[in-house]
């Protein structure tokens, strides 16, 4: 999952960043309101974090933009905490509202939230075949039993299991998977894929030629 | 309810109208009584003057020593027999109040108890009780005079001949009564009038008045009469005057209370609606009707006073919920920052980075709250200042030393033309006031651009000024400059600036030096602040202790 961090106050934004990384997300950051809505703009996210009060372009602004053209889940995350401001940034367009100072768990539980609504599951965990995917915790288990999966496997697995159903392109897998600073390794989804098939079994994913993977239903 | 204005007022209206009702009726019934008094007793008085003078034969009835044809007053009933009546006199040198029946020769004898015209023409008075008062003088002449001396008619015709308030006389020479005439009861003997007494009044058991006056012949003539129908009515005149006064008292406090009770009427209103503002209500106010009269004006007053009030309260709500805002980021960095360091195993370097950053913030929030603090203690008139004296344009070079690195950074040149002028002040307080000038100037300036500091003594004071070639400050904006949390740039978080708390302090400590600090700024351009310091501020300011 590929998240847009849209914040101004660089010791924040170094903290969600490394919090948000760990959480296996892929992160982009911006510091202010035009260089947060070109990089929205620009390429798919499964989820932005945007501060109000920013330089340049206020928060609101960027995502009144935004939605002219997108309906990436937003999380408005700043210090303005009164009602009017509230209702304000949700009537905006935002899909949830969290006043600052907050509590690291609960941005990420909510961020989860986001993700999971927007890509049609709902159910923070997923059964394919004896595979349950517990979105929550992060873990994979095959027929009860936990399998370890590194940070991209878990993610790329995540990814398939979000869009069950549907073909995931490389570049989809791409652009969700990696942030702007890494380098993108063409070989890298392939390993990935057929060391989850090792763990998994072979049956879980799909390739299909010419367009992606997918996880059937 | 008694502490009322209402009460207190009718309380005192009705002790006045008590004084004044009551005294003027007092005056009144005095002024009716003496005056009734003296008409009786000047009648009297005139009766007793007129036997008098009938006495010394120039009344009606010559008395007989002058010699002469005697005339004898016409009496009721007059008839035969006045020779006899004439022999009954009574004799002046005999005791009277005899009641033998002696010297009542030549008359008929009769002793009927009846009183009648015949009896009294003989002189014989009717006694209470029945019988006679014998009198009639032995003498003929004198005796004569004395027999056929009456009252006069106006005054027996008025007060009827017989009965309760009926006239009277009787006349004493030492202390013999020589002559009495219808006394309802005996009459006690006089005493001597004074050289110059012409006349005196007495009055006796209750009802009956008497004047007294000087005969001939060292006679005493007493007239009197029972006025118990005029003290009656005098009595009845009291009930009426107190039943009266009692009545318009009665009345003068109902119209009292009404006048009062509708002159306080805005008076409820106001209290009412002062009681229903409260701090969570401050926006009502009172309604005036009009506002020429007192009421008015007090209320005029108070929606002034609540009009201050709300300003102050919204003032302080909108400062606390500035400062708690200003919190809201720094303690969200270190909430985040210690958040993400504690959810796994971090390297020495990532936690070492973790507290640099909480370090730093956990600094600003320091800054943040000295600031607040100094400026509540401004609000407070509690700023307590240090008093020295000290080279003020050596502080700013000071100053502008230690901000030459930032300035470089920027881009930006100081230069400086100051001139030596010494100043009584807190220096530690002026420091931060031109370090924060100076910051701003080199802050909101551009690359390439210049601040000039300048310093000169301009009478009094000492002027400095600070001009940079900055972005300036937008015309709307200048009037709130000196605001607290005012920025240049809104978004403008504490990571590169204050809280924009800097001028607010600045202008707190300037004005408590008892200087002034003002702001002049072209678009653009760049902006000057001016503070105009007093050399000797120990004068001015009172809270400037001597250090």
């Amino acid at each position: 999952m590929r998240v847009l961090l849209v914040e101004d106050e660089p010791y924040l934004s170094q903290a969600l960043r490394k919090s948000l990384r760990d959480e296996g997300y892929a992160v982009d950051v911006a510091d202010d309101g035009e260089e947060g809505l070109y990089k929205a703009t620009t390429w798919e996210y499964d989820a932005i974090v945007l501060d109000i009060m920013l330089p340049g372009r206020n928060g609101l602004s960027v995502l009144g933009e935004l939605r002219r053209s997108r309906s990436t889940p937003v999380l408005l995350l700043t210090a303005k905490d009164s009602l009017k401001d509230r209702v304000a940034g949700l009537d905006q367009g935002a899909d949830d509202y969290l006043v600052k100072p907050f509590d690291l768990e609960e941005l990420l539980a909510r961020l989860r939230a986001l993700i999971r609504r927007s890509a049609g599951e709902p159910n923070p965990t997923m059964e394919i075949g004896d595979v349950t995917i517990d979105t929550a915790s992060r873990t994979v288990r095959k027929a009860g039993t936990e399998v370890a999966l590194t940070a991209r496997e878990y993610s790329l697995v995540e990814m398939l299991a979000m869009n069950r159903g549907k073909v995931v392109t490389r570049t989809m897998l791409y652009e969700h998977l990696c942030d702007e600073n890494d380098n993108s390794l063409s070989k890298v989804v392939e390993v990935h894929v057929s060391n989850v098939r090792k763990k998994l079994g072979k049956e879980i994913i799909t390739t299909r030629r010419g367009h992606g993977y997918m996880i059937s239903v | 309810m008694f502490k009322s204005i209402r009460w207190t007022f009718l309380a005192w209206l009705a002790l006045l109208l008590c004084l004044v009702v009551s005294g003027y009726g007092a005056t009144l019934f005095y002024l009716l009584r003496r005056s009734k008094l003296q008409e009786i007793d000047a009648e009297l008085e005139g009766a007793a003057q007129v036997l008098a003078e009938r006495l010394r034969g120039r009344g009606p009835g010559r008395p007989p020593w002058m010699g002469g044809p005697r005339r004898l007053p016409r009496l009721p009933g007059d008839g035969s027999g006045g020779d006899e009546r004439r022999r009954s006199f009574l004799d002046p040198f005999e005791r009277g109040r005899d009641s033998r029946n002696s010297g009542s020769a030549g008359s008929s004898g009769e002793e009927s108890s009846a009183p009648d015209e015949s009896s009294r023409m003989r002189g014989r008075l009717p006694r209470r009780g029945g019988g006679w008062y014998r009198g009639a003088p032995r003498r003929p002449g004198f005796d004569r005079t004395f027999g056929e001396l009456e009252l006069p008619e106006s005054l027996v015709r008025r007060y009827g001949e017989e009965g309760a308030g009926a006239p009277y006389f009787a006349i004493w020479r030492g202390d013999r009564l020589i002559r009495e005439s219808n006394v309802p009861s005996a009459v006690p003997p006089p005493a001597a009038l004074g050289t110059s007494e012409v006349s005196r009044v007495r009055q006796r058991e209750g009802t009956l008045r008497e004047a007294i006056v000087q005969g001939p012949r060292e006679t005493l003539i007493v007239v009197g009469r029972s006025v118990h129908e005029e003290l009656a009515y005098l009595n009845r005149l009291v009930g009426v005057l107190f039943g009266a006064g009692l009545g318009i008292l009665v009345l003068a406090l109902v119209g009292g209370w009404f006048l009062v009770k509708r002159a306080i009427r805005p008076l409820h209103q106001i209290s009412a609606t002062a009681e229903s503002i409260s701090a969570a209500n401050l926006s009502r106010r009172i309604d005036i009707e009009s506002t020429e009269n007192e009421l008015g004006r007090l209320a005029g007053v108070l929606n002034t006073t609540f009009d201050r009030l709300q300003e102050a309260f919204e003032q302080q709500a909108r400062f606390t919920a500035d400062a708690s805002h200003e919190l809201r980021t720094p303690v969200s960095v270190i909430l985040a920052q210690t958040a993400m360091a504690r959810r796994r195993e971090r390297s020495v370097e990532e936690y070492r980075e973790v507290i640099d950053a909480c370090f730093v913030v956990g600094n600003r929030m320091k800054a943040l709250v000295d600031g607040l603090l100094t400026l509540a203690r401004t609000d407070a008139g509690d700023l307590r200042l240090e008093a020295c004296e000290f080279d003020l344009a050596q502080l700013v070079e000071d100053c502008a030393g230690m901000l030459e690195s930032l300035a470089a950074e920027r881009g930006v040149a100081l230069r400086l033309d100051l001139q030596p002028t010494t100043v009584t002040g807190d220096a530690d307080r002026v420091v931060q006031v031109v370090s924060n000038l100076l910051t701003n100037a080199i802050r909101y300036n551009r690359e390439g651009g210049h601040v000039r500091l300048t310093l000169e003594e301009r009478g009094a004071d000492a002027v400095l000024t600070v001009t940079d070639s900055g972005v300036g400050i937008p015309e709307e904006d200048l009037h709130r400059v000196f605001d607290r949390f005012y920025r240049g740039d809104p978004a403008r978080s504490g990571k590169c600036g204050g809280a924009g708390l800097g001028l607010a302090i600045s202008r707190a400590v300037v004005e408590a030096h008892g200087g002034t600090i003002t702001c002049e700024s072209v678009r653009r351009e760049g902006s000057t602040f001016t503070v105009r310091l007093p050399r000797n501020s120990v004068e001015s300011p009172p809270n400037l202790n001597s250090a």
